[in-house]
């Protein structure tokens, strides 16, 4: 016999609403200009008000606030960071009540730039549902846009360390044969000299900067210089890499 | 190296390591060829009865015995109860022994 | 008609880029279109030893997989016109070479090409499998070492069975034995197995025998084929072997201490 449900947990990317003021006519006025802006992203979004961060928690009456954000189009579904008498309001009016992680974090604009990477992530990586031998698959912290992966370890031959979003910091040496991959910029502190690619395929504002430079290969979007390319006044020293006139150019650091 | 190294006090690591290696490799012949030739002679069996009587190729099993001085290569066919061509019945299950 | 010979070997380290190197650039010098692929997926090295690894933009396996085409990928031999190389890649592993993609790569290959050396890499798995299916000919490089004829003698058994000659009853993959690291002086000590000894055991026709030489070393260091260097008897050595190959009749050099007495004194450490 099938089941008649199943029932999981399951993760959701919905907009915080942090506040900083109670007043509502203000937060209305503010809001309205937000919404302005992309309207079609905001129509029917779910959101969450985050009231941690309110001087003056308790001045803010949930229900005038409920009724202003479903006149601009969204669909309340609960609260965060409350007073005990918020929460105990927020049940009665049906409203779930929900412990954010990190609850520290400002969640401003949050919403809105996660559904932009959602975009862009669903588009442009065939190539990485591969399964590789020595891939270091980075999973970044789902938070924030800029955040850049750190990587601590020499990169060794045959290893390919590839990173979806923001840019990749290499603390160690690229052994020669490995490949980094980076949607953002690429820093290099130790000696580089395997194949290092920066904005993916379509980021053309990505730079690689490094210590020394002997890579076999530095490609900007999809834009590639091999090793024997090189200036020779420009090997193994600091250099900064980006795409000039979709041309590979190398100057010093 | 010739003969003169037979007899030599302490034997040259080099005719020790030829002795070992053509043991050893004649030995690697024995089992590889073992399976392979069971099955290309399995193979080519079930060839030959499949053009008299419709059989599988699990209904053709090979197998080689090995009996101190003398090898024993077990054939064992079974022919199925209908379509049989076969004049004589006692040649629907044989064993014979080389 | 293209001819696809494999370097082949088994046992690893016994020199078969070495020998790949030297003989896709014997074949190049002697006016043969020539390419040289790299089937050690992961662990590539052929472009070091052809001084090629600083032009490595696309690789076997982008060709393979239809991410490069393969002039993309081929890199021509800064010394030599019509020597081409195909370096593998090296952060892949071995499975993503297939049948298929190898085939259509020799198949484009052999619409141009009279020559192409495929390195094998060591072992019996799938990418040494993948280098020798196509093969009309083999060179089995064995050091005269134990471990290194059986595994020889391995490789053989393969040849004779997993190659696609054989599955299409054609006439068998033609093997030859290159004797590598041959010391002369050791053999005569008793220390090393002899020329007739492997070729006793193994009994496949002897294409050439390379001394050990310093300047082997020498010329992966600088990514100089060491068959270009003629003051080598390395070097000396493999364009004998090309001779051969090509059916010329030519003496093994190098084997004999007594012959070459003064001579290997001269030339040793080079």
């Amino acid at each position: 016999m099938q089941q008649p449900f199943d029932i999981k947990g399951s993760s959701f990317t919905i907009p915080v609403l942090s506040l900083r003021e109670s007043d509502m006519e203000t937060i209305g006025y503010q809001l309205n200009k937000k919404v302005s802006q992309a309207p079609s992203f905001f129509r029917n979004a779910p959101l969450v008000v985050n009231l941690g961060y309110l001087p003056d928690p308790e001045q803010v009456d949930l229900q005038s606030l409920l009724a202003l954000m479903e006149q601009q189009g969204f669909i309340p579904v609960g609260i965060t960071n409350g007073t005990e008498e918020q929460q105990q309001q927020a049940r009665a009016m049906k409203l779930a009540v929900l412990t954010m992680r990190g609850s520290e974090r400002t969640q401003e604009e949050q919403g809105e730039q996660e559904g932009i990477q959602a975009e862009k992530k669903s588009e442009g990586e065939p190539e990485e549902q591969e399964s590789l031998s020595s891939e270091k698959k980075i999973a970044l912290p789902e938070k924030t846009m800029q955040a850049a992966t750190v990587i601590t370890e020499p990169i060794r031959s045959g290893q390919r360390v590839v990173v979806d979003k923001g840019d990749l910091v290499v603390l160690a040496s690229v052994g020669s044969g490995a490949e980094i991959m980076a949607a953002g910029n690429i820093h290099v502190y130790g000696s580089l000299r395997g194949r290092v690619f920066a904005g993916n395929t379509d980021n053309t504002q990505a730079r690689i900067f490094c210590q020394q430079l002997e890579a076999e290969l530095v490609s900007v979007a999809g834009v590639y210089m091999v090793n024997e390319k090189f200036p020779d006044s420009l090997r193994g020293q600091p250099v900064h890499i980006r795409l000039q006139t979709e041309r590979i150019r190398i100057t010093p650091l | 190296m010739g003969l003169f190294d037979y007899f030599h006090a302490n034997r040259k690591s080099a005719n020790v390591a030829k002795e070992r290696l053509s043991i050893l490799i004649a030995r690697d012949h024995f089992h590889r060829n073992q399976p392979s030739f069971l099955s290309a002679l399995q193979n080519e069996l079930l060839e030959v009865i499949k053009k008299y009587v419709d059989i599988d190729h699990d209904d053709v099993v090979v197998s080689l015995d090995r009996e101190e001085d003398c090898e024993i290569l077990e054939l064992n066919i079974a022919l199925p109860e209908k379509g049989r061509y076969t004049s004589d019945p006692d040649s629907l299950d044989q064993k014979n022994k080389i | 008609m293209t001819r696809i010979i494999v370097v082949t070997s088994g046992k690893g380290g016994v020199g078969k880029t070495t020998t790949s190197a030297a003989f896709a650039t014997g074949l190049a010098l002697q006016g043969y279109k020539t390419a040289v692929i790299d089937f050690d997926v992961g662990l590539r090295n052929l472009d070091l030893i052809m001084g090629c690894e600083r032009r490595v933009v696309y690789d076997f396996v982008n060709v393979i997989h239809n991410e490069a085409s393969l002039n993309q990928a081929l890199i021509r031999d800064k010394r030599i016109d019509n020597l081409f190389i195909l370096p593998a890649s090296q952060t892949r592993d071995k499975e993503a070479l297939t049948i298929e993609g190898v085939k259509n790569v020799i198949n484009e290959l052999s619409e141009s090409f009279d020559y192409v050396v495929c390195d094998s890499p060591a072992g019996i798995e799938h990418g040494a499998y993948m280098a020798m299916y196509f093969a009309d000919e083999a060179i089995v490089v064995t050091n005269p070492e134990i471990s290194s004829v059986r595994d020889s003698d391995r490789i053989l058994g393969l040849l004779a069975s997993k190659t696609k000659r054989v599955i299409e009853h054609r006439t068998p993959v033609k093997e030859y034995l290159l004797l590598t690291r041959y010391s002369p002086e050791r053999v005569k000590n008793g220390e090393m197995l002899s020329i007739e000894d492997i070729q006793e055991i193994l009994s496949i026709p002897i294409i050439g025998v390379i001394p050990e030489s310093q300047s082997v070393l020498t010329a992966s260091n600088q990514g100089i084929p060491v068959i270009i260097n003629k003051n080598s008897r390395a070097g000396l050595a493999y364009n004998d072997c090309i001779g051969r190959f090509l059916g010329e009749d030519i003496d093994l050099r190098f084997v004999d201490t007594k012959k070459n007495g003064i001579l290997s004194k001269l030339f040793r450490g080079r």
